[in-house]
């Protein structure tokens, strides 16, 4: 992404030409894939050529220094971040003629960047699923092996990055959506510390939670990404201020002298495919080599934290979800004869099966016989965990583990046993309950040769020390397997 | 401790009633109309992921006092008055309009 935007501005290639490629491309895969639920071809080549005309302008006048950052650049949203004038689904048919009034604060900054938005990707259902299949609109496939799902919810996204549509995308991350599918489909993904990033324009899933983040080829990228999209916004009161991410300290950071901990029930629990156990071993192993400590760490709280998450994510979404009752906006069922029948017959009709779940499950844990020892004790331990975070910080620098205990399913697979795909969230479920910032690596792949995610966690704020050690470990994996080190920008 | 033993015999007491039930009082508390074919699978689905979640209930926690290395930053903007007008774009999202109000069923008879 980087590399583009610095090629368009030296002029070394034209917006224009960028954005005909990534279509290009898309001709050939996006009919396997299925990444996209919107693409706007006409209107992304014409911003282009208006792009390559500031780029004239600036240039001709020797202001190129001040163009902006991401100039020309075709990027991708996921479709439950507003973009004005344009559908936004959330994969479902509740929002399939749903048109967006008013634009995202994040997709805002995108485009104040410069970057053209090239189309709207395809996810699982209001952002409810582990593979992109819950979507309304169809499932997308992995870009390697399109027998296997690219993950969720935000696999359009990153089958869009990794199958070479798109220089970058934004998707977002409730309980793992952005790391997992960039796990599985071989890319980085960022989830940041929990209101860097505003949430005005992002469809509400579970409010406490819920955040974007980018999905890109290399650690550089997403750290530039970042800062692109992240600051204080008056428009969503849970927004806080951050600081950027330096990209030279980034290229300097060394593991030497840091303190890693590896979360030993993220690593050694009974779903842990042995390819996976083995690439986070030989990490461990490259990082103790180049001066790291690295140790196990129990977290017994752990054991509880995907029953905590689904606790607390479905009560907030089915309060957030209540407000698609046919009334303003979105789907309205037809033949309905009174009030009572609008409601339940539009969301009946609106909602997939996954929705459905989620719903009951929120309204459970919320009435009145479950909602302290479901809910309420939820809550507490939530805090609790964030406690037991800040006291491991106080030892480690970084806490890591697998992005998730397999590689990428085969599609199908996951739907059959609900329980069993909720329980592969253990691995990405921690960071959303303690709101701290966590990245997703390629570390490695499997004998079927498949992506493996590595994850690292780091305390509140600490994305300048997350992304260091991803940077610092993405330049060791290019020297060993002998791929240029962050060459995909 | 007894308020965890009640909450686990709550729960079995809960469980212990017909998945009909239990479906048809959520059903209705979730503002859905669910087919019988989803009433089938989601009870079957919830029969599992329900324990599932309840054995946070078994978890020794307190309210303890409020956590003083937690911190909450709130910011509240300035007050600041304006003309906002966004009523043309609230009507832009619906297909069920008159006049320029929302049309429902009637409710009163």
């Amino acid at each position: 992404m980087r590399g583009l935007a610095e090629a368009i501005r030296s002029r070394k290639v034209t917006s224009e030409e960028a954005v005909c490629a990534v279509f290009q491309s898309m001709e050939e895969r996006e009919p396997s894939l299925h990444a996209f639920l919107s693409l706007w071809k006409e209107k992304t080549i014409e911003e282009a050529r208006r792009c390559d005309a500031l780029v004239r302008e600036f240039v001709e006048n020797g202001k190129e220094d001040e163009l902006p950052p991401l100039l020309g650049v075709p990027v991708a949203v996921k479709d439950n971040l507003l973009l004005e004038g344009e559908r936004t689904t959330c994969g479902s048919k509740m929002l399939e003629d749903f048109v967006a009034p008013y634009t995202a604060s994040c997709v805002e900054k995108l485009k104040g960047a410069g970057a053209i938005i090239l189309g709207k990707t395809n996810m699982d259902e209001f952002g409810m699923g582990t593979t992109t299949e819950n979507s309304f609109f169809g499932p997308t496939k992995h870009p390697s092996d399109p027998k296997r799902v690219p993950g969720g919810s935000s696999g359009g996204s990153a089958a869009a990055v990794a199958g070479g549509m798109a220089f970058a995308a934004l998707g977002t991350d409730t309980g793992g959506s952005v790391r997992q599918p960039a796990g599985y489909c071989g890319i980085v993904g960022l989830r940041p510390t929990y209101g860097t990033v505003s949430r005005h324009g992002l469809v509400a899933f579970a409010s406490s939670m819920d955040i974007a983040g980018p999905l890109c080829r290399d650690v550089l990228d997403a750290a530039l990404l970042y800062n692109v999209i992240r600051g204080e916004d008056t428009k969503d009161q849970t927004s806080v201020p951050s600081s950027a991410v330096d990209s030279e300290a980034l290229e300097n950071y060394t593991l030497s002298g840091k303190r890693i901990g590896i979360l030993r029930p993220l690593l050694e629990n009974e779903n842990t495919e042995e390819d996976v156990a083995q690439a986070i071993q030989a990490v461990s192993a490259l990082a103790t080599e180049k001066g790291a400590t690295v140790e196990m760490v129990d977290m017994p709280l752990l054991e509880h934290a995907v029953a905590v998450y689904y606790i607390l994510s479905s009560a907030e979404a089915s309060s957030n979800l209540s407000r698609y009752d046919g009334i303003r906006y979105g789907y309205r069922a037809e033949g309905i004869r009174n009030l009572e029948e609008l409601y339940t017959k539009t969301r009946s009709e609106g909602f997939g099966l996954e929705v459905k779940r989620r719903i009951l499950m929120g309204n459970y844990v919320l009435s009145s016989e479950h909602f302290e020892d479901c809910y309420r004790q939820a809550e507490r331990a939530a805090k609790a965990l964030r406690a037991e975070f800040r006291k491991l910080f106080g030892k480690y620098d970084l806490l890591s583990g697998p992005v998730s205990s397999t590689t990428a399913p085969r599609c199908g697979e996951a739907g059959k046993d609900p329980l069993s795909a909720y329980i592969s969230d253990l691995c990405t479920v921690p960071a959303s309950l303690a709101g701290i910032p966590a990245v997703s690596i390629p570390c490695g792949y499997d004998r079927d040769r498949l992506p493996i995610g590595l994850q690292l966690m780091g305390p509140c704020f600490g994305e300048q020390e997350i992304l260091g050690a991803a940077r610092f470990l993405e330049k060791e994996f290019s020297l060993r397997t002998g791929k240029g080190a962050g060459s995909h920008g | 401790m007894p308020h965890r033993q009640h909450s686990a015999e709550l729960f079995r007491e809960t469980m212990q009633k017909s998945d009909s039930e239990n479906i048809s009082r959520l059903s209705r508390l979730s503002g859905l109309s669910l087919s019988e074919e989803e009433k089938e699978i989601l009870s079957e689905d919830l029969s599992r992921i329900l324990p599932y979640m309840e054995r946070v209930s078994e978890l020794q926690m307190t309210d303890a006092c409020p956590d003083p290395e937690e911190t909450y930053v709130s910011s509240f903007r300035e007050d600041e008055a304006y003309i906002s007008d966004v009523s043309g774009k609230i009507r832009s999202c619906s297909q069920n309009m008159s006049d320029g109000m929302f049309t429902v069923p009637k409710t009163v008879e």
